[in-house]
């Protein structure tokens, strides 16, 4: 029996289609990067708004290990993960704190104050000629700047990842 | 962007107190803005040294004696010269290439011809600091890279960048250009489409290995900074190539 035809789907639009698909199988997992790629970019921006709404990085890690974003290499899950006091910082309101010695961290803040009045009495409470002073303290609201910034960047962070595995 | 290096005449070629001694930079610099200090006295290009500009980082040759213990200062302005991306410099010849793109294309709005002011970041400037410029600006974020498919040695391989552009506008701007923060977000970002999109401009990236360019703009952010009005519109640059990526 002779051959009368011969496919081979490696050539041509066969071989391209063939390819497509070999992309398109692909799919979850780049939307899993596009993910990864945007959650990176949320963290990025969640710190630059904490930095511009003024909180220092002497305060804590929130410029480290603070805010940060994580997901599984290949899960569809991934969560921005933030420090409780930046929470606080974010959304308290306005109140009276004390400044006294068993607050060393806040002391040691107080000490390097830029105002001369704070600075003075945190001497003084360091040296023990006074036990304690009041200070009050407002929030330094940048969640929603940073939510705000990242949100419109995922749209064409996925139309990327999904032009990569469809369209070729 | 203007960079500072500190050194000492043990840094350079030759002994000693020897003649036509020579120290290689870090970077490429202008050549219009360039101050050398050589124990604290700032040295005259015509008799004390000459410079030779080069990709590698430009070449001091002292003229006079230099003793090794003598301090030097260099302060000068890199030079972002646009060239073929490789697998050496995937990361910063890609982004290079984008901020000398942007740069001799794209004007700003707030300035004249003859005038010039620091415009383009690589991070989120401190607009409290005393040598910020004022609003617009353009930051221009570093290369992300990715890689795809690979030969079967892993020598050639589908490289993909993503380069974020952000421009930032306000409602009081630098010099008399107050409440004109979203008419210059418009006209900025008009003019970096409209080069991004052009055939040379995209030809140049081409033959500098960046290809088939995606641009993706984000909607508009307004925030508020300061008592004042932020404008923000981010561009998603993406590029891929098939290369090598070692020798």
């Amino acid at each position: 029996m002779a051959i009368l035809m011969k496919f081979n789907i490696n050539t041509g639009d066969l071989g391209r289609v063939r390819t497509r698909l070999r992309r398109i199988r692909q799919l979850p997992q780049l939307t899993s990067d596009a993910m990864m790629e945007w959650g990176k970019i949320l963290e990025g921006d969640m710190k630059t708004a904490a930095w511009q709404s003024g909180i220092k990085s002497f305060t804590g890690t929130l410029y480290e290990e603070g805010i940060r974003w994580e997901q599984r290499p290949r899960g569809y899950t991934g969560r921005l993960f933030m420090r409780l006091y930046a929470l606080a910082l974010d959304g308290m309101l306005p109140h009276w704190i004390s400044v006294k010695p068993s607050r060393t961290g806040l002391l040691a803040w107080a000490r390097q104050a830029r105002n001369k009045d704070i600075n003075s009495k945190a001497l003084a409470v360091e040296q023990g000629r006074r036990k304690y002073f009041s200070l009050m303290v407002k929030p330094h609201p940048f969640i929603m700047n940073g939510w705000r910034r990242a949100r419109p960047k995922l749209r064409p962070i996925l139309a990327k990842y999904a032009k990569r595995a469809v369209g070729g | 962007m203007a960079t500072t290096e500190y050194k000492h005449g043990s840094d350079c070629t030759g002994s000693d107190g020897a003649l036509n001694r020579t120290l290689t930079l870090t970077y490429n610099a202008k050549p219009e803005r360039f101050l050398l200090y050589v124990s604290g006295l700032l040295l005259s290009t015509l008799s004390s040294y000459k410079v030779t500009h080069q990709d590698t980082g430009s070449v001091i040759t002292f003229l006079n004696a230099l003793y090794d213990d003598m301090e030097i200062v260099v302060v000068y302005d890199i030079e972002f010269t646009t060239g073929k991306v490789n697998y050496g410099n995937l990361f910063s010849r890609s982004r290079d290439n984008i901020v000398s793109l942007i740069k001799d294309n794209v004007s700003d709005p707030t300035v004249s011809s003859s005038e010039h002011r620091k415009w383009i970041y690589s991070r989120e400037p401190d607009v409290k600091a005393n040598d910020f410029k004022g609003f617009p600006f353009i930051i221009i974020h570093p290369a992300v890279l990715s890689f795809d498919e690979r030969t079967i040695n892993g020598q050639v391989r589908t490289v993909l960048w993503g380069i974020q552009i952000e421009v930032i506008t306000s409602d009081r701007e630098f010099g008399n250009n107050d409440g004109n923060g979203s008419i210059h977000l418009d006209l900025i970002s008009n003019e970096i489409v409209r080069y991004l999109n052009h055939s040379t401009n995209t030809n140049v990236l081409r033959i500098n290995g960046l290809f088939f360019i995606d641009i993706n703009a984000t909607s508009v952010v307004v925030e508020s900074f300061n008592n004042t009005l932020i404008y923000r519109r981010s561009f998603m640059l993406s590029f891929k190539n098939k290369m090598k990526v070692f020798a």
